[in-house]
């Protein structure tokens, strides 16, 4: 469960915001009883992301990063209705720039947290699926080799 | 016969990597609001740099777009209902954000203050786009 955890240090360490979504991060039962794992109590395991600055990260520009993000947000809640009431081109500028940031961060934060699972929960575990295949496919028929596919739902080989 | 083996194995795992997350027994509300967040969120950001863009490739300036929409004489219904589509999600946005900053202030985090802050929302999204879309 290295992967796992790493994923969480990395949810963690972005100054996760409060996402009252349970991410289930989900390994297969079937992955884990191919790859012979230690056997997982339930089939999900939750994770929820924190709200606070983590301080377990260790680190200062983490927690400073999560301030940042949460200046951004009271800035950009204000620049709004000012910009509506006094436009100017300052106001512009400023409305551009706290947008600007803001909607990067924000959707760096959204594809670290989906991207970075479904890559170490979905991708890697079906990959290494493949492997175990290849290699127990070898000592089947040493004349021929297996193209292997793998998909959620359907494990496929075709002798090529 | 490996084949076959394997479409064994598959078949107890359909959809297996989704279903956890899309067919959990109950859907809760604070749950739902939280993707809606990220999903308006994303919308948003999507569309503002699509304006950025636009800003830059299209020829003309923006008041030759709005002359341009004003002379395709929409009715008056379809325009009120552009606009409301247009802000509901941006209302959704804010409001909600509000709360996600309220938590990070530590307050609100009860379970009946969720669905209670949840409703308010929801309700102050309606009544503002509501207005905003008829200014």
């Amino acid at each position: 469960m290295a992967n796992l955890w790493r994923l969480g240090v990395l949810c963690r360490a972005q100054g996760g915001r409060a996402l009252f979504l349970r991410i289930p991060v989900v390994r297969p039962a079937y992955v884990s009883a191919f790859l012979q794992d230690q056997p997982a109590p339930g089939q999900c395991r939750t994770q929820h992301i924190h709200l606070s600055p983590n301080h377990h990260a260790g680190s200062k520009a983490s927690s400073l990063h999560w301030t940042g993000e949460r200046v951004v947000s009271v800035l950009l809640l204000g620049l709004i209705p000012a910009a509506y009431l006094n436009p100017s081109s300052a106001m512009d500028y400023s409305l551009a720039a706290a947008l600007t940031l803001h909607s990067h961060w924000q959707v760096q934060q959204t594809l670290q947290c989906y991207v970075a699972k479904f890559i170490c929960c979905e991708l890697v575990p079906l990959l290494q699926m493949r492997e175990k295949l290849i290699e127990i496919l070898r000592p089947v028929d040493n004349f021929k080799t297996y193209k292997v596919f793998v998909c959620p739902d359907l494990c496929i080989c075709l002798p090529i | 016969m490996a084949a076959l083996l394997l479409r064994q194995v598959g078949r107890h795992c359909l959809r297996a990597h989704l279903s956890p997350q899309l067919c959990i027994r109950n859907w809760s509300l604070p749950m739902a609001m939280s993707i809606c967040h990220r999903g308006t969120g994303m919308a948003l950001s999507a569309g503002v740099s699509l304006f950025g863009l636009s800003a830059l490739l299209v020829p003309g300036n923006f008041e030759s777009h709005l002359e341009l929409v004003k002379s395709l004489c929409l009715g008056p219904s379809l325009i009120y209902t552009a606009k409301f589509a247009l802000v509901f999600p941006l209302m959704y946005h804010t409001w909600n954000g509000i709360r996600h900053l309220m938590w990070d202030l530590g307050k609100g985090l009860k379970i009946p203050q969720l669905y209670q802050s949840g409703v308010a929302v929801l309700v102050l999204t309606v009544l503002s786009s509501v207005g905003l879309a008829a200014m």
